[in-house]
């Protein structure tokens, strides 16, 4: 698959060349890759991309069907007029199950408050050890840092006990403030701010704006990005978290979706219906599936962000 | 007038603890504050459920030393993550250089590629416990070979790399896209200097340039690799529970069934869980040791 | 009035940025900083916006210390290199924030901000948002948005900088209109010696922290005051020969630089050292066969109607710039080597200390070769 205007570029390269009747190619395969290779590399990111998606793909085609058990030859085919229906009969299946609502409704809840507050804590301190000059801003930040370097195990056991002890197990409150915390958001929060002219924010003290003023009026709208891929991020996370709910959400009205799909997997005893399963899975895909597919740029320039040097 | 701060400055560091004052107060209450505590549970009998607390001393931490099952656990952990670790940053590096191209296809693709980073682990367990079972994706790509069809996860031969090529799958596309943020920071006129000096076969470009350019990345991709995998949870508990026969039995089960299982173990829990988090800390200082001297 | 700074320092670890500087900027003076890069030029700028705080040092503006006083509320406006326009305003709220903070009723914001735009000829602009304005245009809403605020002072850190050369030239013109109009002082910072010596009433050059000199642009240019100052302004600068002294008579001194002799009597005290420099202007040079002076000729460059005719005496060099005419164009025939005759005009030869730059007060006796 070469973008037409490529093939054309290429081939009018080849007729000029043929016309004139002399060596042109060279330029050509210096300057610029020549077809079989690039049909070469492109193949094998299609193979990639085959390989990748299509677990995915069967997960949506055992969603569309009825039967729990594997047809041979299988029907491939998840967008015929039957594997509707039973896409349709099976969402419904899954969603009277058990309390699938209330578990959706708490994995949206938890999510979208770990998401506003993480983002907000993570920007202010981000930049705050960005652009405010404090003491002890530099051996505090590498405190937050360091945070990265303990083990979540050796948190969670007694996170649990504490929970225990202060009788947190089974709140929202007990699902949601152990998440908020992400020195990575800081982290990201920082490097961007850092991107940020210092003398946007000079001109804005000299207009008379105060510190906070500034943070909330002049670096903050400019940070978008890195609000969007620090919010994508933390929510994906949190939307996925397993074993803190695991732990702390013990009682089935608390359950988040992660639970729920674990649930689904044993429900039935020792006959598996797939069908559901991959219906579970399906709906607890689809809102990052959404996000990702809006801000997959974001999604992307965060991981960046992190991963070089700083 | 030396060493006067003025009022800019004065409203400027309150301003800035003012930021920081909630990240603290929470890195305090759930991040420093458990650790320490967990450390403190690690040295007593602790049952809050039964209010039966004593100290033990040491004891716990002895009972996970003779443990069995730790050991087996700990033994399970290095070599997955030797396996799963060295394999997928190879295969991230890979697919960077395959997908750092200017196509319009790489764009796509790459999208599909990083689906697995997005899915919740537990769904995407789910979706491989069906393509490892009788009736999944695995058999019936076998079946031409003459192979038999069998339900993986229920050998104790094949369970556990079975779960390893689950995560090599759905971590590599992750790490990809920090090797790909590192081939672009890698100035253009860079590569265009090497190919007038010759450099131009991808092999030499690999070996002279991007390998050596991108020693900080392998390092960051190499220690987040081994953290995530000596943690490795959500897959085991989903998947096999640890099973077939301890087959699949890594630190973190250990860890969470003596806590969430046996109430009266969550002392033994802690202690297990601060030798891990040794174990993880030996493993990176050496690993980063190791890495530094390649550093260009 | 105007601003006033004085024993300014600023010190970062063991370095001084800013080493004891004192100046005053009069009522609606325009006051050029000029210094190489890394001189301290901008830190002493960002002192008085309050932007830096300085070491030790007290900062006047408009008769009030405003040490310890936040950016804002020191009465000055400030205009950056990078223009700093916040990118996700439009030009009208990048002029008005600082009205907004100041709570100024909204027609009142209003009537300003048309008022100024009419002015700085940008009213056109203000709907738009800063990346879609060329560089000219942001350089002009820079101003805007300084000007609006009717300050005491204007502060500018290179403003032209970032500007290409053909509309740096128009824009030095708008910065002199610009002077006009507000009536303000203006101090201004530059490496840039043209934009120095055309714009400022007067220029305080800075070398390595300290101030070397303050003067108006005509005086610094004829009379420097200090070795740095005669070698860094001036296109080509001052050509400096290192020469040989010895003491004659009561403040009469002989200056040998080669083969070339000068009596000089001088007015303050010298002690007579190998570390004296001799320095005159490319274009004080005269070439004239009764000449007193005599070199070596080594090249010619053709400018245009002028020409820099380059020369050696033992092992110094030196540069004279030259109008073509009967007697100069010979020297496109003159053979590389051959021994010139030349003068120099009457009193344009300046004698300095090599060591602390210092010039002495020096009267030209008699010159030969």
């Amino acid at each position: 698959m070469v973008t037409p205007s490529e093939l054309f570029r290429y081939a009018i390269h080849k007729f000029r060349h043929l016309l004139r009747g002399n060596g042109g190619t060279e330029e050509l395969e210096i300057n610029r890759m020549s077809l079989p290779r690039k049909l070469l590399l492109e193949a094998a990111m299609i193979m990639v991309a085959v390989v990748y998606v299509v677990p995915f793909y069967w997960m949506v085609l055992k969603a569309t069907r009825i039967s729990i058990l594997a047809n041979f030859p299988p029907d491939l085919n998840p967008f015929s007029r039957t594997s509707f229906n039973n896409f349709i009969n099976n969402f419904h299946q899954v969603w009277s199950f058990g309390n699938f609502p209330t578990w959706y409704f708490n994995s949206i809840l938890v999510s979208s408050v770990v998401v506003t507050t993480s983002v907000m804590v993570g920007a202010m301190a981000g930049y705050a050890f960005a652009r405010l000059k404090f003491r002890g801003r530099n051996i505090l930040f590498y405190v937050v840092l360091g945070t990265l370097m303990i083990p979540f195990p050796v948190i969670l056991i007694a996170s649990y006990v504490f929970m225990v002890d202060i009788g947190w197990i089974n709140s929202y409150q007990g699902l949601i403030l152990p998440q908020i915390a992400s020195a990575v958001n800081v982290f990201l929060m920082r490097q961007y701010f850092l991107t940020i002219p210092s003398e946007i924010e000079d001109a804005a003290k000299i207009d008379g704006l105060r510190p906070w003023q500034i943070f909330y009026r002049i670096s903050a709208p400019l940070a978008k990005p890195a609000f969007a891929a620090s919010a994508i991020y933390t929510f994906i996370g949190s939307w996925n978290n397993f074993l803190w709910p695991l732990l702390e959400a013990q009682t089935v009205n608390y359950w988040t979706l992660p639970l729920a799909l674990n649930f689904f997997k044993g429900a039935n005893g020792t006959q598996i219906y797939w069908n559901q399963m991959m219906m579970a899975d399906i709906l607890a895909l689809i809102p990052t599936f959404i996000i990702y597919m809006i801000f997959e740029r974001y999604f992307i320039q965060g991981i960046s962000l992190t991963g070089t040097k700083g | 007038m030396a060493g006067v701060r003025d009022a800019g400055s004065r409203l400027e560091s309150r301003t800035a603890y003012l930021l920081i004052a909630p990240l603290f107060i929470l890195l305090g209450s759930f991040v420093f504050f458990p650790a320490a505590f967990s450390f403190y549970v690690s040295l007593f009998h602790y049952d809050p459920f039964n209010h039966s607390i004593y100290y033990v001393g040491f004891n716990n931490y002895l009972s996970v030393f003779d443990s069995p099952l730790f050991r087996l656990a700990v033994i399970n952990a290095l070599i997955y993550t030797t396996v799963v670790v060295s394999t997928q940053t190879f295969l991230a590096f890979g697919l960077a250089l395959l997908f750092n191209r200017r196509f319009l296809i790489s764009k796509v693709t790459r999208a599909f590629v990083f689906l697995p980073a997005i899915t919740s682990s537990v769904a995407l367990s789910i979706i491989f416990i069906w393509f490892f079972s009788k009736q999944g994706l695995l058999n019936y790509i076998l079946a031409p070979l003459g192979i038999a069809s069998q339900n993986w996860l229920f050998s104790t031969t094949y369970a556990f790399p079975s779960i390893m090529m689950l995560n090599i799958f759905s971590t590599s596309p992750y790490f990809m896209i920090m090797y790909l943020a590192g081939l672009q920071s890698i100035p253009s006129p860079i590569m265009e200097a090497a190919a007038i000096d010759g450099v131009i076969s991808p092999w030499s470009k690999f070996r002279y340039f991007y390998f050596p350019m991108l020693t900080f990345t392998t390092l960051f991709v190499v220690i987040l690799g081994i953290i995530g995998s000596i943690q490795l949870f959500d897959q085991v508990f989903v998947m096999t529970d640890g099973g077939p026969a301890y087959a699949t039995y890594v630190p973190m089960i250990y860890i969470f069934n003596r806590a969430y299982l046996y109430p009266g173990l969550i002392g033994v829990s802690a202690a297990a869980s601060f030798l891990l988090f040794v174990i993880i800390m030996v493993i990176t200082i050496a690993q980063r040791n190791f890495l530094k001297e390649m550093k260009w | 009035m105007g601003v006033c700074v004085s024993n300014l320092v600023v010190q970062y670890g063991t370095t001084r940025a800013v080493d004891n500087v004192s100046f005053e900027v009069r009522d609606g003076e325009f006051l050029v900083i000029l210094g190489p890069s890394g001189c301290g030029k901008t830190t002493i700028l960002r002192c008085i916006a309050g932007l830096v705080e300085p070491t030790s040092g007290e900062i006047t503006i408009d008769g009030r210390v405003v040490n310890g006083i936040y950016p804002s509320e020191r009465n000055i406006a400030m205009v950056f290199q990078n223009y700093a326009l916040y990118p996700h305003m439009t030009v009208h709220d990048n002029i008005a924030l600082n009205m907004k903070m100041k709570k100024i009723p909204k027609p009142e914001i209003e009537k300003r901000v048309k008022d100024v735009a009419l002015k700085l000829q940008i009213s056109e602009l203000l709907q738009k948002k800063p990346r879609q304005l060329s560089g000219g245009q942001a350089q002009r809403v820079g101003l805007a948005r300084a000007m609006v605020r009717d300050p005491a002072a204007f502060l500018m850190d290179e403003p032209l900088s970032n500007l290409d050369a053909k509309l740096r030239n128009e824009m030095r013109d708008e910065m002199k209109r610009f002077q006009k109009i507000t009536g303000r002082s203006i101090v201004y910072v530059t490496h840039d010696q043209i934009e120095a010596m055309t714009l400022g009433d007067r220029i305080l050059v800075l070398n390595h922290g300290k101030a070397i000199q303050i003067d108006e642009p005509r005086k610094l240019f004829d009379e420097p005051n200090h070795l740095f100052v005669a070698g860094f302004l001036g296109n080509p600068p001052m050509n400096i020969m290192p020469c040989d002294v010895r003491l004659t008579g009561a403040g009469r001194y002989d200056m040998k630089f080669g083969s070339n002799r000068v009596k000089v009597e001088i007015k303050d005290s010298m002690t007579p050292s190998a570390s004296t420099s001799m320095g005159f202007r490319p274009t004080d040079v005269i070439i004239s066969d009764d000449g007193p002076f005599r070199a070596s000729l080594d090249y010619v460059e053709l400018l245009g109607t002028e020409m820099n005719a380059h020369f050696r005496i033992g092992e110094g060099r030196f540069i004279a710039r030259l109008l073509r005419d009967s007697i100069t164009e010979k020297l496109f025939q003159t053979k590389s080597g051959t021994d010139v005759s030349f003068g120099v005009r009457a009193n344009r030869i300046f004698i300095f200390d090599s060591l602390s730059g210092h010039r002495y007060n020096a009267l030209l006796d008699s010159a030969d070769a």
